[in-house]
């Protein structure tokens, strides 16, 4: 069977978004740029959530109390991790990435996980349960990348 | 428990391949009147159509204002859900139960060749957070639960392949499955393109075009039609948090959470003896693992013991995905309403080359958000 060409027409979808954060997602790049971690916690069942959530969805609480703040260490625990070689839209890599999730310490037992990338180890050198520390950026702007990734602690 | 029983009737699904000889308008013509066809009836018994597609993967918001004619629902009662085409069933099936219509149309469809797959998932995604990244779309935060299950089963990357050289054998037997070549043996899918490790290309799934359709009926007007009903015996949803950091991401809680509701209804006690067959949509390698064990379709803890033992097999106790399941072919927020059409042919004994011997009771799944976040179990039976 031949391959018969048929026509295509595009029309670019595209539209700038600019989301509000809410007050306590402004509140984490605040601190961000303080090179400092923040989060909130639950009164009900402890989670300690970073980024700070509004609201504890599984106990269905507020976390709108002052209290419910926590500052937390620039230091955790690597729970989970990818190595990407391609980018969200598929284009390859130059080198891969390690991208973890990490546990950071001060949340008390039950804390969510921020994502970080992971350097000064290989990717396959890294191992889930490695203790890690923040490297921020040299002019924090309020932003993810004023975390600029974790690497092993004492490296 | 439905106040009265509703059955498939009758479907079609376009091949879920690449249709650049189609418009979306074309395929979904053309995917209704053959479902029609089928159940033997007339768009004008249809008294309500669900639709599913997403308003991203068609370039349209609301994109059901087009499709409403080629669909068959032009001047009737239609709607529309954004999840998966399974979840459209299950409306549709509800509308019936209700008491208020006889017939529904359920119609799921997305043309992959159209848009741009990657992106139309990131957006799914969290904009104050997890979209800052750039890393995450769907295969990066399947890839945080790839790494959470094997390193919790203690199970190497290899298994992946394994699960998705099993679902290509069965592909090469199934004609509507035209995504990829299906040549390919465990070793070389282990070596396929990494995109994000643990997951590589050939253990997630491929992006196709496609279109599927499914007539539903409540008694008695089922029982009044041509073909044999294929009943409802039990359906079920739930999920869980949207966030991964706050999952225990190394099993679907809420798949077994619709699975337990979808037994219930169904009177299923020991799904692992009484399900024959199982359609699970598997996005990536890993989740059909982790979907046989939250369903409870192993005979032991270990499912990946399980496929190596051959249980999941064409030819197995209790095969898995015979149609080669969704790392064989995938037209978006289809997959699961085609699980659904592949579970109602083994019912029958018309799943052809791919057919399974004496299924009394098929399940099929459905899933969306990320990580398999939300989850719908359906058990079908005569």
């Amino acid at each position: 069977m031949g391959e018969k060409k048929f026509a295509r027409v595009s029309s670019f979808v595209t539209m700038a978004c600019a989301w509000s954060v809410g007050p306590f997602m402004d509140k984490f790049y605040t601190e961000l740029s303080q090179k400092r971690f923040v989060g909130t916690r639950c009164p009900k069942c402890r989670t300690t959530y970073v980024p700070p959530r509004s609201l504890c969805g599984g106990c269905w609480k507020p976390l709108t109390d002052a209290k419910a703040w926590v500052t937390l260490k620039d230091q955790g625990e690597l729970v989970n991790f990818i190595v990407a070689h391609v980018d969200a839209r598929g284009e390859a890599l130059s080198q891969p990435r390690i991208i973890g999730m990490v546990k950071l310490k001060g949340g008390g037992k039950k804390v969510t996980p921020v994502y970080g990338e992971i350097k000064g180890v290989a990717p396959d050198q890294v191992k889930i349960g490695m203790k890690l520390s923040a490297v921020w950026a040299a002019e924090p702007q309020g932003e993810v990348s004023d975390l600029s990734h974790f690497q092993p602690v004492g490296k | 428990m439905f106040e009265r029983k509703v059955a498939l009737m009758g479907w079609a699904m376009s091949d879920q391949a690449s249709r650049i000889e189609d418009t979306r308008e074309g395929m979904i013509f053309d995917t209704v009147r053959a479902a029609l066809d089928h159940a033997g009836i007339t768009r004008e018994s249809v008294d309500t159509v669900v639709m599913c597609s997403n308003d991203f993967y068609d370039g349209h918001t609301i994109s059901n204002v087009f499709t409403v004619e080629p669909a068959g629902a032009y001047a009737k009662d239609e709607t529309k859900v954004e999840q998966d085409g399974l979840h459209a069933l299950l409306y549709g099936a509800m509308r019936l139960a209700s008491g208020n219509y006889e017939v529904a149309l359920v119609v799921a469809h997305s043309k992959g060749s159209e848009f741009e797959a990657s992106v139309a998932l990131a957006a799914q995604l969290d904009p104050t957070y997890d979209r800052q990244f750039g890393w995450f779309n769907d295969i990066s935060m399947a890839a945080f639960q790839a790494r959470a299950y094997l390193t919790r089963k203690k199970l190497p990357e290899a298994v992946l392949a394994q699960v998705a050289a099993k679902n290509f054998a069965n592909a090469r037997k199934n004609p509507q499955a035209k995504a990829r070549d299906y040549a390919a043996g465990a070793e070389a899918i282990a070596r396929s393109k990494p995109l994000f490790e643990p997951l590589r290309e050939q253990t997630v799934y491929p992006v196709t075009d496609g279109c599927c359709v499914v007539v539903l009926a409540a008694e008695p007007a089922a029982k009044k039609m041509k073909r044999k009903p294929v009943w409802i015996k039990g359906i079920g949803h739930h999920q869980e948090a949207y966030a991964l950091g706050e999952r225990d991401l190394s099993k679907i809680s809420s798949a077994k959470a619709a699975a337990r509701r979808a037994y219930k209804m169904a009177g299923v006690k020991k799904p692992a003896a009484e399900i024959k067959v199982a359609e699970l949509s598997e996005m990536f390698a890993h989740q059909e693992l982790m979907l046989a064990e939250a369903l409870g379709l192993c005979d032991q803890p270990s499912a990946a013991k399980c496929l190596e033992s051959g249980r999941f097999d064409l030819k197995g106790k209790l095969p898995i995905n015979p149609s080669g399941g969704a790392l064989a072919a995938c037209a978006l927020g289809t997959v699961g309403l085609v699980r659904a059409v592949e579970a109602a042919e083994q019912v029958l004994g018309e799943a052809g080359e791919h057919q399974v011997k004496g299924v009394k009771l098929a399940l099929a799944h459905g899933q969306c958000g990320p990580a398999a976040q939300n989850n719908v179990v359906a058990i079908l039976g005569k």
